[in-house]
């Protein structure tokens, strides 16, 4: 099933251990050594730049092979080109296969831009005569994307594939009439809770995995998922835009408050199981989810006004981290606060640049005052442009 | 996970004995690092506080409710920096590290409220007159100390946005093409002359040793200014488009020179691809000044991009052999 060499991502995931080990002082740099020699990799992985440079190079050389084949059969009407377009997928496919057997590619960025020029080709070619139904562009994206997770261990296919899927039940589902529609949220958070449950367990099995990753991106988006399904935001808008449902200003769904309670309780569970199960990916997943809590409640109850309730935030969010990070000054429960030294000159780097984002407007506005421009880090007042 | 292997290996005699204790040690009750999401929390905090309190002023400053305001901005600014200047390492030209993580964001916040502050001032007083380059320049020169006086990262980006700010760039990653008017002549020069003397300085930091570890953030604000303004010029200035053309071969080259010094994977992809822009845009104007834009230019113009991607691929392939062996 899978296109890769077993053995050689065997000895990929060995070698990634023994570097993890090595790093964390428990072999030695001539033990490393040795063990690399033993079990040699020979898949082709460049560096993450290179890979970036050679997914964007490969991208131009498949558009412009497609326009220039267009442009010498003289193709115009779009069923001719749906054609070309599929024609166009299968060589994609064809050259992704012999990248990997012959050249052993291996998310190298050749592979990953055919697998997805293959894959959008075929969705596109479908979508042409624009007779595709949304559960029928659900139901392809969901094969298609299965398909190149399972072969090609993709962790965005996959993320795309458990997406797909709950949309293939949602859009499925609400062709079975009113009751349907309105237990819709139900039925996805019971379906994206239960392919949590799925891919957690089988991801937190003991042993080697290849696809690890694909499990973690299927686990994000179904806690996610969930989440959105449940959600009064959400729950309010698609039903006024897909489901007709006639809603003045002020009025609310049925049964409005159930989901004010999993608005603002699953962030909290998230982040309670997280801390009790040590899940840092439970954690995460509370933490974004608590803005997600905030920008709801706000959209439907003007408390307070915009910057009043960002001040009053932003010294409970300092006061919480500064709290926290007093309390792990020393490890404990299984939590530090020391960080893992491989990436912190990146991250660090990254994190000057994220300030450099966000807060470089954060400069005098002498001439306007216009002061909507200051934070948010939305853009906008970035350039003084000549104003000097 | 998986830890059978390390004892596969060591019977096969490539793990010592005390290697195959240790790992056994390490996989059993590992700490779970928390480090980065409360940076990251306590980041939305301050760029929270910082903001609200921002607007908070410019909303009231015809009001009489806003000295209360003011006096809890300046009272942030100065307890944030009496705790930074009480708190600090000793200063030295290399690299200091924060006595606690929670230091970084105090410094940010008081930087932060003291550009509230300052803004209020020079708003209300006019204590700066109508020069409004002052306005701009005195907290420029104020984040600059700071960033070198505390040693913080992300202070310096925020001087170098506001050097550029003061001399009419938007430098951040997501207006850098957005915001600027590159149709303007004075834009583009004053673009490259700042990249270029953004560069310079990263060359020096690392040169006289002077927080060296700086470096990289001058440099890459340099170089992608540089390149940016170089592509604009060639694309404004078509008389003498010749002339940014042996500018941007120049900077390549210089980029290339460092990447191979530098082992840097980074700067190798950022050459390769706004050089790649720049000679297509070249290619692609040739060919319809040549061809009056038939139908034969445009068939060369497919090869032609065709033809140069494979050929950059390759030469990336190569380059990233090149890189790896040294």
């Amino acid at each position: 099933m899978i296109a890769y060499n077993k053995q050689s991502l065997d000895n990929l995931y060995m070698r990634e251990q023994l570097e993890d080990a090595f790093l964390k002082n428990q072999i030695s740099m001539e033990e490393l050594k040795k063990c690399k020699e033993k079990y040699p990799v020979n898949l082709y992985t460049p560096n993450v730049f290179v890979r970036i440079g050679l997914f964007v190079l490969t991208i131009v050389i498949v558009l412009f092979s497609l326009g220039l084949i267009g442009l010498i059969t003289s193709i115009g009407g779009s069923d001719s080109f749906t054609g070309l377009l599929i024609f166009f997928a299968a060589i994609a496919y064809g050259v992704l296969e012999f990248m990997i057997r012959s050249k052993k590619h291996f998310k190298s960025g050749v592979d990953d831009a055919l697998m997805w020029m293959s894959a959008i080709f075929i969705i596109v070619a479908f979508n042409l005569n624009g007779n595709m139904e949304a559960l029928e562009n659900s139901i392809l994206v969901f094969v298609i994307a299965s398909y190149f997770t399972v072969r090609f261990l993709n962790m965005i296919m996959s993320a795309i594939a458990s997406f797909a899927l709950l949309a293939v039940i949602f859009f499925a589902y609400i062709k079975l009439g009113e009751f349907a529609k309105a237990t819709t949220p139900f039925l996805i958070m019971a379906v994206a809770l239960a392919m949590y449950f799925l891919t957690a367990k089988k991801s937190n099995q003991e042993g080697k995995n290849y696809y690890e990753s694909c499990l973690l991106m299927t686990e994000i988006v179904s806690l996610a998922c969930f989440y959105i399904a449940g959600n009064y935001f959400v729950v309010r808008e698609v039903s006024i835009s897909m489901f007709n449902l006639n809603l003045k200003d002020g009025e609310s769904v049925p049964f409005e408050w159930i989901f004010w309670i999993f608005t603002v309780a699953v962030p909290f569970i998230y982040l309670a199981k997280g801390i009790l199960k040590k899940n840092i990916l439970l954690i995460r997943m509370g933490l974004i989810l608590i803005a997600a809590v905030v920008f709801t409640v706000r959209y439907y109850y003007h408390v307070l006004p915009a910057e009043t309730a960002m001040i009053i935030g932003g010294i409970i969010t300092i006061a919480i981290a500064y709290a926290l990070k007093k309390y792990l000054n020393e490890p404990k429960s299984g939590f530090t606060d020391e960080q893992n030294t491989e990436h912190s000159f990146t991250a660090k780097q990254l994190e000057a640049l994220l300030i450099a984002q966000t807060l470089g407007h954060a400069k005098i506005e002498t001439t306007d005052g216009n002061a909507t421009e200051f934070g948010g880090g939305s853009g906008g007042g970035g350039g003084a442009g000549g104003e000097f | 996970m998986d830890k059978t292997f390390f004892e596969k290996l060591h019977s096969e005699g490539l793990l010592s004995d005390e290697s195959l204790a240790k790992t056994r040690a390490g996989t059993s009750g590992q700490l779970i690092s928390v480090h980065w999401e409360l940076r990251t929390v306590l980041y939305l905090g301050v760029l929270l506080l910082a903001s609200g309190l921002g607007i908070v002023v410019y909303k009231n400053i015809d009001t009489i409710g806003h000295q209360a305001i003011l006096i809890f901005i300046a009272l942030i600014t100065f307890g944030g920096f009496y705790y930074c200047f009480k708190n600090k390492l000793p200063f030295s030209i290399k690299k200091v590290e924060a006595p606690n993580s929670f230091f970084d964001y105090v410094l940010l916040l008081s930087c932060l409220c003291f550009l509230v502050f300052i803004g209020y001032w020079q708003y209300q007083y006019n204590i700066f007159g109508n020069r409004f380059g002052l306005a701009t320049f005195i907290p420029m020169a104020v984040l600059f100390f700071c960033a070198y006086f505390f040693d913080h990262l992300g202070i310096l980006s925020l001087s170098i946005t506001n050097l550029a700010a003061w001399l009419g760039i938007a430098v951040t990653p997501l207006e850098i093409l957005k915001a600027n008017d590159f149709n303007s002549s004075t834009i583009i020069i004053t673009g490259l002359a700042l990249g270029i003397a953004l560069i310079l300085v990263g060359k020096l930091t690392v040169m006289c040793n002077l927080k060296s570890h700086f470096a990289f953030t001058y440099t890459n604000f340099g170089m992608n200014l540089t390149f940016i303004a170089c592509l604009a010029g060639l694309i404004h200035f078509d008389t003498v488009f010749f002339l940014w053309i042996l500018a941007l071969i120049g900077i390549a080259v210089y980029f290339y020179q460092e990447a191979m010094k530098n082992n840097s994977f980074y700067f190798l992809l950022m050459l390769t691809l706004y050089f790649y822009v720049g000679l297509s845009y070249v290619i692609v104007h040739l060919l319809f000044e040549m061809m009056n834009a038939d139908m034969g230019g445009v068939y060369l113009l497919f090869f032609y991009f065709i033809g140069s991607a494979i050929g950059l691929i390759m030469f990336l392939i190569r380059m990233n052999k090149k890189i790896k062996a040294l």
